[in-house]
């Protein structure tokens, strides 16, 4: 193709002009700087001026409206002062190491029964995949509705059964179980994911392991699961990364009071306080880049531990 | 080999699209700032006309209405003055507008929030355009004017107000045993009805409730007032005032004897259904605004009703507080005469009489006693009792860090009636909290 050759021939010039070349060359890296130059200006108006600056402003009483002081470290130790950004840690951390790892296992689990060869099979997937083209505020509406104490859907059925149904989102026992509840609700997207996964494992092995005498428990254990990790291994990051930055349920839930007693006050609702409401956008960067730091170790965490369990094909 | 035309015409049109689009970013900008449209319909007789860019942050059919009621009006007897109204949703955007140097002329704000926006700078002090004017404080009710306030100046005009009050379930009190033409006066009264009136349904769920403090309008700074407590005294803040710990405990009390799990999900199942709980005629009292009158014509309660005073510890006399809107030029607008003409008009007499003419506002209670006066409303005896509470109404401490008072009393009363904290302590913190925040405000910046 021809765009290919003009992308291979811009990087060749660009080599070349390095080396001080002929003025057509150079030219012609003009024109491939020229074509990255949205992107590049893109990129550093609208990411790499606010990072910097929110470093910059994190270390002062910066407002929005004032451009506030240079107080140094200032922010980083009110914050460990801080009783409400302990608090929206502790939810924020609660919320994921439980959601995270609930809703793999969830996904997982419906990929494979979704992978079955049953007829409808393409209804079942979609009926699946459906709640997560839902909006995360329609989403948060239909669960409040679900989970309403005394008119509700599910304290209905419990109730059916012989079972008095608790308060759910209204008790700060069964607050943060509803939320990771309705988490799960929006697995669909990872199960698309999975059961790329899944049709990516050669029919080959399981053969053979048939061959072997192998039974369906065995052919999961040790042959789906372990060619599945990587996938597991991607959605366990990015389902980390997401879960730390929750946002919308809880706020659309609680109005962004994370009641009742601050059980749903999440680490980023309390950054979205902080900067808007009480104008503080020199604490709320700190908190930006505390969260940053919690996030990257958290990634780091799981990357190490990748050796002793994610298995890549045509590795070892 | 590569063909050079194509690839030097397809840059350039990128470039000149690239330059184009963000002239084209800073044009809409500065039309949307509201430059005076000279070159208008009036540009042949000379006279110039000024557009004012007017922001409303009250959602539904607000700005049609607003427009047809008051605006239209403003602009028959303003002729060289256009109002642009556009709705924003919130208060991020006008934040934003303002630190960008680019904000609209006026704009409506919660007069809530006058304070801390005024202590930011990003609000012009009118004191002088009121001096100027003539603008008489006393055609306010005090508590409305003062939240307009801050440090001696003037930094919005007062619009709207409302007060809050117990509504009673007169059905509900004849059930249990009480004169449904009593309502209770003091505190002891409303503990000791309340209790004949809850009602438990199969799973141990509340079918019928008493009282919930609470519910709606019940919150500490309610009670607070209620119980004889301050809010700011001699300048300081004063959250765990003795009064309000009192007002607290009280509050946690029924948390205790009802069971605060029983309680929310009785509370939260009716908050969900977007209906008034007091609507519903499950509950016995509520403390709730006036507004909530408006929605007789559409409710038509099956169940006898009344509307009184708050109750208050025996011998302390009845209180409400109010909020309301105002509206206010941020600062960097760029057309603030015409602004402050358009302010005038619409937080003025004429504006805030055309608007609570309107057909569905008969229950709206204006920042202007003597509006209120014109329009008969105390005729209306449920909107009387309203009434008669508004000179004395409270009103939230002015401060920079008001909204952090609220949010701070919201989550410790929240904590406090789910067992978490003792009212006292959780007041303490309160002062530390709001204190340290203020210290940090108050220190001088250039």
């Amino acid at each position: 193709m021809a765009a290919n050759d003009n992308v291979a021939g811009t990087v060749k010039t660009v080599r070349a002009a390095k080396r001080g070349s002929s003025s057509y060359e150079r030219k012609m890296s003009l024109y491939g700087f020229l074509f990255a130059l949205p992107w590049i200006l893109g990129i550093l108006i609208f990411s790499a001026y606010p990072l910097v600056m929110s470093i910059y402003y994190s270390f002062t009483t910066y407002s929005i409206l004032d451009p506030g002081q240079w107080v140094g470290g200032g922010n980083y130790k009110d914050l460990m002062a801080d009783g409400t950004f302990w608090i929206s840690i502790y939810n924020t951390l609660y919320y994921t190491f439980i959601s995270v790892p609930l809703n793999i296992l969830v996904g997982v689990g419906l990929a494979l029964m979704l992978n079955t060869k049953i007829r409808g099979q393409g209804i079942y997937r979609t009926i699946f995949f459906l709640p997560s083209l839902v909006p995360a505020v329609a989403t948060t509406i239909i669960w409040l509705w679900l989970l309403n104490p005394q008119f509700g859907l599910v304290n209905y059925w419990l109730e059916k059964i012989g079972i008095s149904g608790p308060g759910w989102l209204g008790d700060e026992h069964w607050s943060k179980p509803s939320l990771i509840l309705m988490g799960v609700w929006g697995v669909g997207q990872a199960i698309v994911i999975y059961l790329a996964g899944l049709q990516d494992i050669p029919q080959d092995y399981y053969d053979a392991a048939e061959v072997d005498g192998a039974g369906t428990a065995l052919k999961l254990r040790h042959i789906t699961l372990p060619l599945m990790t990587p996938v597991i291994f991607f959605n366990l990051i990015m389902g980390t990364i997401g879960a730390m930055q929750n946002f919308v349920l809880p706020y659309t839930l609680t109005n962004g009071t994370g009641s009742p007693a601050n059980s749903l006050t999440m680490y980023v609702m309390y950054l979205y306080q902080n900067a808007f409401n009480y104008l503080k956008m020199g604490y709320a960067s700190a908190m930006a880049w505390i969260l940053f730091l919690i996030v990257a170790l958290l990634t780091v965490l799981i990357f190490i531990t990748q050796k002793r369990w994610v298995h890549y094909q045509g590795k070892e | 080999m590569i063909n050079r035309k194509p690839f030097i015409l397809f840059s350039t049109t990128l470039l000149t699209a690239a330059v184009a689009l963000s002239g084209c970013g800073s044009g809409g900008n500065s039309a949307e700032g509201g430059t005076s449209d000279s070159g208008g319909s009036s540009g042949k007789s000379g006279e110039q006309t000024t557009t004012v860019d007017f922001w409303v942050n009250w959602g539904g059919d607000f700005k049609n209405d607003y427009q047809k009621y008051v605006i239209d009006e403003f602009e028959k007897t303003h002729p060289n003055i256009k109002v642009k109204m556009t709705y924003v949703e919130g208060t991020d955007k006008l934040l934003t507008s303002i630190a960008g140097g680019n904000p609209p002329d006026v704009a409506q704000l919660d007069r809530f929030m006058v304070g801390s926006w005024a202590a930011k700078g990003s609000l012009e002090d009118l004191s002088p355009l009121i001096d100027r004017d003539g603008i008489n404080k006393d055609d306010y009710y005090p508590g409305v004017w003062a939240e307009a306030t801050y440090n001696n100046k003037v930094y919005a005009l007062p619009w709207g107000t409302d007060a809050r009050a117990l509504y009673y379930n007169k059905t509900l009190m004849q059930k249990a045993g009480l004169d449904p033409n009593k309502p209770p006066k003091t505190m002891d009264e409303l503990d000791a009805m309340s209790a004949k009136m809850f009602k438990k349904a199969g799973g141990g769920k509340y079918d019928e409730i008493g009282f919930i403090p609470w519910m709606n309008q019940g919150f500490i700074y309610t009670y607070g007032w209620a119980f004889g407590g301050k809010f700011e005294e001699n300048g300081q803040l004063t959250p765990n005032n003795p009064e309000n710990v009192k007002a607290l405990e009280w509050m946690v009390s029924y948390a205790k004897k009802y069971n605060i799990a029983t309680l929310s999900s009785f509370s939260n199942a009716m908050g969900q259904t977007g209906i008034n709980p007091f609507w519903t005629g499950k509950v016995g009292f509520i403390v709730d605004g006036n507004w909530i009158l408006n929605d007789l014509a559409k409710m038509k309660p099956n169940f006898e009703w009344g509307v009184t005073p708050i109750p208050s510890p025996a011998g302390l006399p009845s209180t409400t507080w109010s909020g309301g809107f105002s509206y206010a030029i941020p600062k960097g607008a760029k057309h603030k005469e015409a602004a402050w003409e358009l302010m005038k008009f619409i937080a003025g007499h004429d504006g805030t009489l055309l608007w609570a003419k309107r057909p569905d506002g008969t229950n709206d209670i204006t920042a202007m006693p003597k509006v209120n006066e014109e329009l008969k409303m105390d005729q209306n005896p449920n909107l009387k009792v309203f009434l008669d509470l508004m000179p004395t109404a409270k009103f939230r401490p002015v401060t920079p860090v008001g909204q952090k008072l609220w949010d701070e009393l919201a989550r410790v009363q929240d904590l406090a009636i789910n067992g978490k904290g003792q009212p006292q302590a959780l007041l303490d913190e309160v002062k530390k909290n709001v204190d340290n925040e203020l210290a940090k405000v108050s220190q001088p910046q250039s």
